[in-house]
């Protein structure tokens, strides 16, 4: 051999490497899974309701979309892999001169090139979707990014190992149907959650996944992925046996994470948390991940808190950390919801009704064991009257569910309706009463006030 | 042996048939486990897509020998068998999945997963016919695949397209179910199955 003779047996491996990847990429169903994965996807994008317009929420979207696209990708990877079996040309494959894995790689490798090309379709299209609303960057979300890939690959060798060990036709689907309940079963929290290999990363804005989880999250598909393709394409398979120890290994961390164990798997990300305020008064404060809003969200607040002011001693409005639901506010402040205010390609606010009706949740009587559903049928018309009147009438259904009512009894509605049409005067002393009554949880007060 | 058992042998009549109860008792399983969810009888929405795609795909087994040429090569019309079977089978997995889901059926219960087999069936019979008996479970998975992914869709449209996650009322999901089994009927039983591979 002469000394640049090297080079082009490399570029003659690499041309014939092409050759036969795309070879398969034609013959197999990669191309079809490319187009599934970017039509569904894409579409599901925009009938999805986004979390905020953050990386991180980004990422559970990506993770739940990801549920459908990898058993697609398993039935699309037995398939292919099942093809010499099903053509019963595994003798006549034997006879050639090359290694089975060399074949078998590219077999795979074009299952894993449509994998990736249509996540990068996807991830494309949901970053743009939220880039135009995103003001934080921080957190460690491409972790979640990262790792909704590295499932989807994942799949692909799960069900290529299947097709390949069972090259039967209906492998496919039913590799297909079993995932699918697999990763179904750890979205509602079933056993050991974290072990389904895309679905279970329910990632949301203002969250970090905790840094302990984050490298069995890591390993394990890894070594799932490797034991898998080791145990069909390694002439030892039993070389699989160190994949699986290690796979087992993550496994035992990741169960340490599962429902019902004091061990968290996100938490708070400091950064995303922080309020971000106007420097002018009243304030009107956001959290950091939400600083893109601040400007669309400043006026509407500003007279939520005008109205409020009429009846409370409020001075600020804040928006609520997430993660803090149930946890007492400040007193002097007027709590804003920004959740699912995304909308896609855009900064702006999808209902800013929502956020002008986030003061009926102050009008709710807050009394150690009052239960509004036990308070009989007339308190709860009181206390959805004051939401109303309180978040101004024409987002009184939403302030009344805030305040945790719903007025379904036509009678119910009337009352409702003849107190929220009343004169401003006539409100303003009803009002007054209400809060007093509502103060004490004063029932028999609230049922009076209900009636009058 | 007579005809009729050798043509439902060579259809893995047995297999199918033993496969049918457990995919049965496994639907009614986690249908149970659903309707406790947050969601009610409306969680059983996954259920009500996948089940029917197990069952009919099971089914798809059936549509087809091993070998095409050789069923071709009968000397007898075979299309009234054809029928029969196809029109028994879709009834048998079609009442068997109805009563695993029984409980408000227009929610998601008996009357999507009745209206579901029948419309997945439809396009397996479609592809049986029209281009492989051995990959005709291809565009039922395809289409449960990527309707599920959109799922809940509200727009106008959606309930002719994604017929497969409508609520089980009686609406025009229903008629795109049954045109498509229709059609897969007409075709199947006129052409029999495909004769590629």
């Amino acid at each position: 051999m002469t000394v640049g003779a090297g080079p082009a047996v490399r570029s003659r491996t690499g041309a014939s490497t092409r050759r036969v990847l795309g070879l398969e990429l034609r013959r197999s169903p990669a191309i079809g899974v490319v187009l599934v994965m970017s039509v569904s996807g894409v579409w599901s994008l925009r009938a999805a309701t986004f979390g905020d317009a953050g990386w991180a929420g980004g990422g559970g979207t990506l993770s739940q979309i990801s549920a459908f696209m990898g058993p697609l990708i398993a039935t699309a990877a037995a398939w292919s892999a099942g093809r010499e079996g099903r053509r019963q040309a595994q003798e006549l494959l034997a006879a050639t001169p090359r290694p089975p894995a060399q074949r078998l790689l590219m077999t795979w490798g074009a299952t894993a090139v449509a994998t990736l090309t249509g996540f990068l379709v996807l991830a494309a299209t949901l970053a743009a979707a939220i880039a135009p609303a995103v003001s934080d960057n921080t957190g460690n979300w491409p972790v979640t990014w990262i790792l909704t890939l590295l499932g989807l690959i994942t799949c692909s060798a799960l069900g290529f190992t299947a097709g390949r060990l069972y090259p039967h036709r209906l492998t496919p689907p039913l590799i297909g149907v079993g995932l699918f309940f697999w990763i179904g079963n750890a979205t509602l929290g079933g056993w050991i959650a974290h072990l389904a290999p895309v679905g279970q990363l329910e990632s949301t804005d203002a969250t970090r996944l905790t840094s302990g989880f984050i490298l069995p999250l890591l390993v394990w598909p890894i070594a799932i992925t490797g034991t898998a393709l080791v145990l069909v394409m390694a002439r030892q398979p039993r070389w699989a046996a160190i994949g699986a120890l290690i796979a087992t290994v993550a496994a035992l961390n990741l169960s340490d994470y599962s429902e019902g164990t004091d061990r968290v798997w996100y938490e708070p990300d400091p950064k995303a948390v922080a309020q971000t305020c106007t420097t002018d008064e009243p304030q009107v404060c956001v959290l950091a991940g939400h600083a893109g809003y601040l400007p669309a969200v400043t006026p509407v607040a500003r007279e939520s808190l005008r109205r409020a002011q009429r009846y409370l001693p409020i001075t600020r409005a804040a928006e609520e950390n997430p993660l803090a639901e149930g946890a007492p506010g400040r007193p002097d402040t007027l709590p804003l919801y920004l959740s699912h205010q995304s909308v896609p390609f855009s900064s702006r606010l999808r209902d800013v009704g929502e956020i002008r009706s986030s003061a009926g949740g102050l009008v709710s009587p807050t009394c150690p064991g009052f239960e509004v559903h036990d308070a009989g049928p007339l308190p709860p018309i009181a206390i959805a009257a004051a939401a109303a009147i309180i978040s101004g009438t024409a987002h009184g259904d939403t302030a009344a569910e805030m305040a945790g009512v719903e007025i379904d009894d036509p009678v119910a509605v009337a009352a409702l309706h003849r107190r929220v049409t009343a004169t401003p005067r006539t409100q303003d002393d009803w009002m007054h009463r209400y809060l007093t009554a509502a103060r004490h949880c004063d029932m028999p007060a609230l049922t009076r006030l209900a009636q009058g | 042996m007579s005809p009729l058992w050798l043509h439902l042998r060579a259809r893995h009549l047995t297999g199918v048939t033993l496969a049918l109860p457990l995919v049965v008792v496994l639907t009614q399983e986690v249908a149970q486990r659903l309707v406790v969810e947050p969601g009610g009888a409306a969680a059983r929405l996954p259920v009500t897509a996948v089940a029917p795609l197990v069952v009919t795909v099971l089914l798809s087994l059936t549509l087809a020998g091993a070998d095409v040429e050789l069923d071709r090569s009968q000397p007898r019309l075979t299309w009234r068998l054809r029928a029969g079977h196809t029109l028994a089978a879709l009834a048998v997995a079609g009442s068997a999945l109805a009563v695993t889901t029984l409980e408000e059926p227009q929610v998601y219960g008996a009357g999507a997963m009745v209206r579901n087999a029948v419309g997945l069936f439809g396009l397996i019979l479609l592809s049986t016919g029209l281009w492989s008996p051995r990959a005709n479970w291809v565009p039922a998975f395809a289409y449960t695949v990527a309707v599920s992914a959109v799922a809940p869709d509200s727009s106008s449209g959606a309930v002719w397209w994604a017929w497969l996650i409508q609520p089980g009322r009686l609406d025009p999901s229903w008629i795109a179910a049954v045109a498509l089994l229709t059609a897969g009927l007409i075709v199947y039983v006129r052409r029999g199955p495909s004769r590629n591979g």
